[in-house]
């Protein structure tokens, strides 16, 4: 029998690559899991983007962090609230401080009570202003034929926090329509159970950004886009049509759209133009990239062309063009937030919620 | 005013200068890039500022992860471990555990400053030296360690328990012997009550001693109901071990009821893959009735999936796969369609955990595609979709095909076709024919299709077609109808003409394969094609080579007149080949098919070239992975990863329910402390207020469970003020129990009532049936799993502690098979996956062996676990060592067959393994069979006087004995006799319940020389001795540990 003394997991996220080493049967996905909470707990500290330099200007705090989050090969503390209770991130005033004073910027001792209650949220916290963002984000995948049918459409949705509140508040939020989400996961400060008996969503929020929620909504649902993309070979060659218009937005615009076309490895050149937005066309990957800020309300895009090909073409090559773009204060699933409440605490914080749709794995068959 | 302003700004640029020159330490990667004199560092490690010794630290940190060695640095480093300083202190901890085992007379040097922050008043400096402490490999101190460790397991904070309970693997790695220590704290942790702890006592409890499944059965309530508020990783671990439990503890949730053969049957209908014959089973169910179902689910498992079910909102997938795994093996069928949609949620997860989601769906929707049919557009592929994600959906999408949405699936996977990528098209065409065959009512249409993809430009696609058009027409002519004839006659026909064009050597030989198989429905076109082929046959490849020849020989013995001068040529052609294998077809086939000779192989030519071909069975590509328990490393990889132990089937012999009672106050003294400190500690760190909130905040959503635990803990309390209280006094939380206890003989007692009917009939011959009959109705015998190993126990010890015995007590047998078997446990010998399919499990026999005394009889159960039929199942290479009577020969085993057997030996060594051979068709296997201690002996009736004879004989040496702190009294003292006859295979002599009294008498098995055992225990305070006479000294010591820990159970 032929056993492998160690297997190697990785992951790679902005370029750097994490890797855990396993030497003996476990669960493939805590691993991954782990190296994934890894990142963005590094995310936190080091501000938004890990990259070689913010590892290496860090490397202390990694070693802390490594060490603190894993002990011997079994997740130990992973929540960033109770990291940065143990580890505080680096702060400029601190390590100034530290500096001149030879100081720890480690603290003493942490709050003995915030490990066993929520471990997810610090205790003490305060804020001067007490507020709470929540982004509802949404994106679209879906697989459109060639006659404008969708062959498969989701929208899958993520509610994103960014809550200054200082306490411990006890926040539910409702929806007016929650029956519309199919399918939904929880951060774990949510408490499962209350959603399941009246479809609110109660926690306790953690300090800082945090991912509250993640939902999917199936169904009929209308693209807010469509493109109809014709590609077509013929002996001498290829022409290209392609038409983008927006469909219903509840009125509002549709932002940042680039329509992505690979060609097939026979095109040798491609001459396109459009009547809205740039074109670009890269004839080394033989792709076409077409961005438009907007979709304008007086007259429809269309992206038009020729291509030329070499002998070994097929006719029977369709590219699928994909899409991207956004809407902002849109919710393409209908979603709709009722009220958010706060118990426990007196103060009356400042409320925000903001929604964004966009294209998610977006493709039109040519 | 501006110039204040211009001031400020300076200072404001001088501080950013100062922050971007890296002289504040914030910029840590200075130290990666300068390559410090070691000397430098060692003067800083020794300077007496703070600033100078983090630098120092840093510096050495970074070189160590750059791999430069600066052990040299140790002796500067240790001395700064007593540095005050918490971040200075965590760095040279990181040092030390790096270096210490290299270095370890100076690594000692530190242990003592660990041994003092243990006790710092700071929970984070005492978990940190713990975690230091074990984490240093130095073998002498690990004495030290234990005790830290069983320190820490008594802390009031929660978070140094948890790192205590990390720390117990780490010691158990280093030094084995100690594992029984370890074990014990792994005990009192599980009964530790803080959801922190929990996740990482159950880690280690996997992790050092997963057999210990008798630690679990107390708590098992507990780690349901605290299963939502445990951390992932945590849930991750318990939802993992309660899944093998759950196998290991309850009936098959899914068996029908106990009809003769019920389940055989169900077995025979899929022979094919007996690996996974408890999917079968489950899969054909679903669709019967709900009231074909056996026994209701037992409660604890029904407590165990509705407790998990939440979890799917879990945002871990680790979680979510956890929880679809526990209900994929041990939910009823009908109730596993809950997991799915959150199952397909996670596979559209990063792309790392897309691919591991998309494995385990593949292997789950091939045993049961309709979990995933109503998800189908799901697993559509996406352009953006890799290689490897590519093809799990394909496979997925031709699991799921059905009548139903086969022209759907047809419809996507002809987008697919007229991809640019001819690796998308192969699969895309493989799939199409795995539908076909799943479903043959659309196999006109595929065969339509893919013979269209003939004309396809690109080879690979092609050859993938005719391949496939193979397989499909092979299948169609198995059944053939009148449509399906006229379909494969077209098909050959574009098949033969393919041959001017194809050049693809697999495409080749695969139409020429199809032509000489079918050449009667083509009776004019195939011998054309042989001429064709004879004409190129010089430049053709080998593979095209072997077929032209087959068929040229087929088409001899249907049209000879048209073809035997070609096969001629073609055969002389043959005969001077470069290749061997296509110069010995063309000599077989010369003789064969020889018309001068005509021996008895040329008169069966027809049957030799023209038999019937089997239909190819729709393949899986991943079949193999089935084997393997989903969620496991071992299933993404395919293949055995260290350390991987296979799902066990559920239980035959459903093990006594009712360990999983609270029971008789569980061994943890300390464990009120944690409770009062940990509550106080929380109100006490976040004022009264905050304990409220607490309670507010579960309150809401698990009031239930929240007031039995309290009720709980109250009874735990209450039993904390009243030392050692009867285990049913506490009136409300233990009424359930206890009825349990009451109730468990008669609601098992018909059934296995049944089954010890059926032993009795196999055991006829044997003197103890009559005993039998005698106790037949009385249920609690049977309740209790008395086995018939009782058969040579006098019939009076029988009766009375059947009499006295109420509450069953766990046994010394820590064996996967349950506690209350109604055999002797079964012991592994050989597991299916090492064995080709062939599974083995034995149990020493304890009646006397025909052979003499000193030979052991093993009663061997064979089971073909594989999906071929086994052959010739023998023992071989029997050691010159031991004296073996073996098993007689087993000619066949077919798919999960079973067969008993028993095979007898001689032991020479107490302590030396046995080793064998057994050879089957699928090759020989090395079994090493570990004697049992217990069974190293027999029992042997002494009187009284000869006992008391023997004991003044057996002394000094000859002696061995040990002290002994029963827990319970009075129901260990009731369960004594059960426990040590368990274990061990003795005979009692006196029994004296009241008194404390315990005499029992055997042989020993290699010498066969008398041997005594002697139990005293005073009834009033559990405490007692246990002595050993025998004059085989290892022995002795050996039963005596074993009677031991079969007393502590």
């Amino acid at each position: 029998m032929n056993l492998t003394k160690y297997l190697a997991i990785h992951i790679l996220r902005e370029d750097l690559c994490y890797l855990a080493i396993v030497a003996k049967e476990c669960s493939p996905l805590l691993v991954i899991e782990f190296l994934q909470r890894l990142h963005e707990v590094f995310g936190t500290y080091f501000g938004q983007s890990v990259t070689e330099a913010s590892v290496r200007e860090n490397f202390v705090i990694v070693y802390q962090l490594l060490d603190e989050m894993m002990d011997n090969g079994f997740p130990f503390t992973t929540e960033p609230n109770s990291l940065s209770e143990i580890i505080p991130p680096p702060n400029v005033f601190r390590a100034v401080v530290g500096g001149i004073t030879g100081q720890s910027n480690m603290k003493a001792d942490m709050n003995t009570g915030s490990m066993s209650m929520h471990p997810w949220r610090k205790a003490g916290v305060r804020h001067t202003t007490n507020e709470i963002y929540i982004d509802i984000i949404e994106s679209i995948d879906s697989t459109v034929e060639t006659n404008g049918m969708a062959a498969h459409t989701e929208v899958s949705g993520e509610v994103a926090v960014q809550c200054k509140l200082s306490g411990i508040p006890d926040l539910s939020l409702f929806f007016s329509n929650p029956h519309i989400l199919d399918d939904v996961s929880f951060h774990p400060c949510v408490r499962y159970n209350r959603y399941e008996q009246s479809k609110v969503v109660s926690f306790i929020p953690p300090d800082g950004n945090f991912k509250l929620m993640n939902y999917r909504v199936k169904g009929q649902l209308q693209l807010p886009i469509y493109v109809k993309p014709q590609i077509t070979f013929s002996t001498n060659g290829g022409r290209v049509n392609v038409m983008v218009g927006s469909k219903t937005t509840g009125g509002k615009v549709v932002e940042d759209i680039i329509i992505t076309i690979p060609f097939p490895k026979f095109v040798t050149t491609a001459t396109l133009s459009a009547n809205y937005g740039t074109v670009q066309y890269d004839d080394i990957t033989r792709i076409a990239k077409w961005t438009l800020s907007k979709i304008p309300k007086d007259k429809s895009p269309i992206l038009e062309g020729n291509l030329s090909t070499t002998a070994a073409a097929t006719m029977d090559s369709n590219p699928v063009v994909q899409a991207e773009f956004k809407i902002m204060q849109y919710a393409s699933s209908g979603l709709k937030v009722d009220t958010l409440t706060l118990h426990n605490e007196s103060y009356k914080p400042y409320k925000g919620v903001r929604f964004i749709t966009k294209a998610g794995k977006l493709h039109f068959r040519s | 005013m501006q110039g204040k302003l211009e001031q400020f700004e300076s200072f404001v640029n001088k501080v950013k200068n100062n922050v971007n020159m890296n002289n504040l330490g914030l910029d840590n990667s200075k130290f990666f890039d300068v390559n410090a004199k070691i000397e430098d560092i060692k003067n800083g490690l020794e300077s007496s500022s703070d600033k100078e010794k983090m630098d120092s630290m840093k510096r050495s940190i970074a070189m160590m992860s750059k791999g430069r060695d600066v052990s040299t640095l140790f002796p500067s480093v240790v001395k700064n471990v007593i540095s005050k300083n918490v971040e200075l202190k965590k760095l040279v901890y990181m040092y030390l555990v790096h270096y210490a085992e290299q270095e370890q007379d100076s690594a000692l040097l530190a242990i003592n400053t660990f041994q003092k922050d243990l006790s710092n008043q700071s929970q984070y400096i005492r978990a940190s030296a713990l975690k230091v402490l074990s984490s240093i490999r130095v073998k002498i101190i690990v004495q030290i360690i234990i005790m830290a460790i069983q320190k820490g397991i008594k802390d009031s904070s929660a978070y140094v328990r948890k790192t205590a309970a990390h720390a117990i693997p780490k010691v158990c790695s280093m030094d084995p012997d100690h594992k029984d220590e370890l074990v014990e704290c792994i005990k009192s942790l599980l009964a530790d009550r803080a959801t922190l702890v929990l996740g990482s006592a159950i880690a280690a409890w996997s992790e050092v001693c997963p057999d210990r499944i008798d630690l679990i059965h107390p708590h098992y309530r507990k780690l349901c109901h605290m299963l939502a508020d445990v951390d992932e990783w945590g849930q991750i671990s318990i939802l993992n071990l309660l899944t093998r439990y759950s196998r290991e503890q309850f009936a098959d949730p899914n068996k029908k009821k106990v009809k003769e053969g019920g389940e055989k049957k169900v077995k025979e209908k899929k022979p094919k893959k007996p690996n996974s014959k408890w999917l079968d089973s489950s899969d054909d169910e679903s669709e019967s009735d709900d009231d074909e179902y056996g026994q209701p689910l037992d409660a604890d498992l029904r407590l165990l999936l509705d407790r998990a079910l939440p979890l799917l909102k879990s945002r871990n997938c680790g979680v979510v796969m956890a929880v679809s795994a526990l209900y994929y093996y041990c939910a009823p069928s009908a109730e596993i369609p809950k997991v799915i949609k959150s199952l397909v949620r996670i596979s559209k997860g990063t792309r790392e955990v897309e691919y591991i989601v998309l494995t385990n769906i593949d292997s789950m929707a091939s045993n049961k595609p309709h979990l995933f049919e109503p998800h189908l557009t799901e697993f559509f592929v996406r352009p953006s979709d890799s290689s490897f994600i590519r093809n799990i959906k394909l496979n997925i999408i031709s699991s799921v095909a059905s009548s139903d949405n086969i022209s759907k699936i047809l419809k996507e996977l002809k987008t697919y076709v007229s991809v640019e990528d001819k690796q998308v098209v192969a699969g895309t065409i493989q799939a199409i024919g795995r539908c076909a065959i799943t479903v043959p009512d659309v196999a006109d249409r595929c065969l339509g299709g893919l013979t269209a993809m003939l004309t396809h430009r690109s080879e690979t696609v092609v050859a993938e077609s005719v391949v496939v058009i193979r397989k499909l027409l092979q299948a169609m002519m198995a059944n053939e109808t009148e449509e399906t004839v006229s379909t494969v006659v077209e098909v050959l026909t574009t098949l033969s003409r393919l041959v001017d064009t194809v050049t693809s050597p697999q495409a080749r030989a695969s139409i020429v394969w199809v032509i000489g198989e079918y050449s009667d429905r083509v009776p004019r076109l195939a011998p054309d094609v042989l001429r064709k082929l004879a004409k190129s046959f010089a430049s053709e490849d080998a593979e095209v080579k072997l077929q032209t020849l087959n068929l040229g020989a087929k088409l001899q013995l249907v049209n000879p007149e048209q073809t035997s001068k070609i096969f001629e040529y073609v055969l002389s052609l043959a005969r001077y080949d470069a290749s061997y294998d296509v110069r010995d077809r063309c000599r077989v086939l010369r003789h064969v098919m020889s018309t001068e000779v005509s021996g008895p192989l040329q008169s069966k030519s027809q049957k030799l070239v023209h038999s019937k071909k089997p239909v190819p069975q729709q393949v899986n590509p991943n079949e193999g992975r089935q084997r393997f328990m989903l969620g496991s490393l071992s299933h993404v990889m395919n293949h055995t990863v260290q350390g991987y132990d296979p799902i066990p089937d559920f239980p035959e012999d459903i093990p006594d329910p009712s360990v999983r009672d609270e029971q008789i106050a569980p061994a943890k003294q300390n464990e009120p402390d944690f409770w009062e400190e940990s509550e106080s500690d929380g109100s006490g760190s976040e004022g009264t207020e905050s304990g409220t909130e607490e309670d507010d905040f579960y309150s809401d959503e698990e009031e239930e469970e929240e007031e039995e635990s309290e009720e709980e803990s109250q009874s735990e309390e209450e039993s904390d003020d009243e030392p050692a209280p009867p285990p049913r006094r506490a009136t409300k939380t233990s009424v359930a129990p206890v009825k349990k206890v009451i109730a468990t003989p008669t609601k098992n007692s018909p059934k296995t009532e049944k089954k010890e009917e059926k032993k009795e009939g196999k055991k006829k011959e044997q003197s103890i049936d009559d005993l039998f009959s005698e106790l037949e109705g009385e249920e609690e015998l049977i309740a209790k799993g008395f086995k018939p190993a009782g058969e040579t126990k006098e019939k009076d010890v029988m009766d009375d502690f059947f009499g006295d015995i109420s509450v069953p007590a766990t046994t010394g047998n820590n064996t996967s098979f349950g506690l209350f078997s109604t055999s002797q446990p079964r012991h592994t010998l050989l597991k299916s996956h090492l064995g080709g399919g062939l599974k083995i499990e034995y149990s020493y026999s304890r009646s006397p062996s025909m052979y003499g005394a000193t030979v052991k009889t093993l009663e061997l159960f064979f089971e073909n676990a594989g999906t071929k039929e086994l052959k010739n199942i023998k023992l071989v290479n029997a050691p010159a060592t031991n004296e073996i009577i073996p098993f007689a020969d087993i000619d066949g085993l077919s798919p999960s067959q079973t067969q008993e057997s028993t095979m007898s030996l001689k032991f020479t060594s107490v302590t030396e393994t046995v080793k064998f051979g057994i050879s089957t068709n699928q090759g020989e296997f090395n079994i090493t069979l570990t004697p049992s201690v217990g069974d190293l002996v027999r029992g042997y009736s002494l009187s009284r006087s000869d006992y008391d004879s023997a004991k003044k004989r057996l002394t000094g040496m000859h002696e061995a004995t040990d002290s002994i702190q029963l827990e319970d009294t009075q129901a260990s003292l009731d369960s004594l006799v059960q426990n040590v006859l368990t274990f061990a295979y003795l005979n009692t002599v006196e029994a004296d319940v009241e008194g404390g009294n315990f005499k029992f008498s055997g042989r020993t098995v290699i010498e066969d020389k008398d041997l005594i055992v002697d139990v005293t225990v005073d009834p009033s305070d559990g405490s007692g001795d246990i002595f050993v006479h025998s004059e085989a000294t290892v022995l002795n010591t050996l039963l005596l540990k074993g009677i031991k820990a079969a007393l502590k159970q």
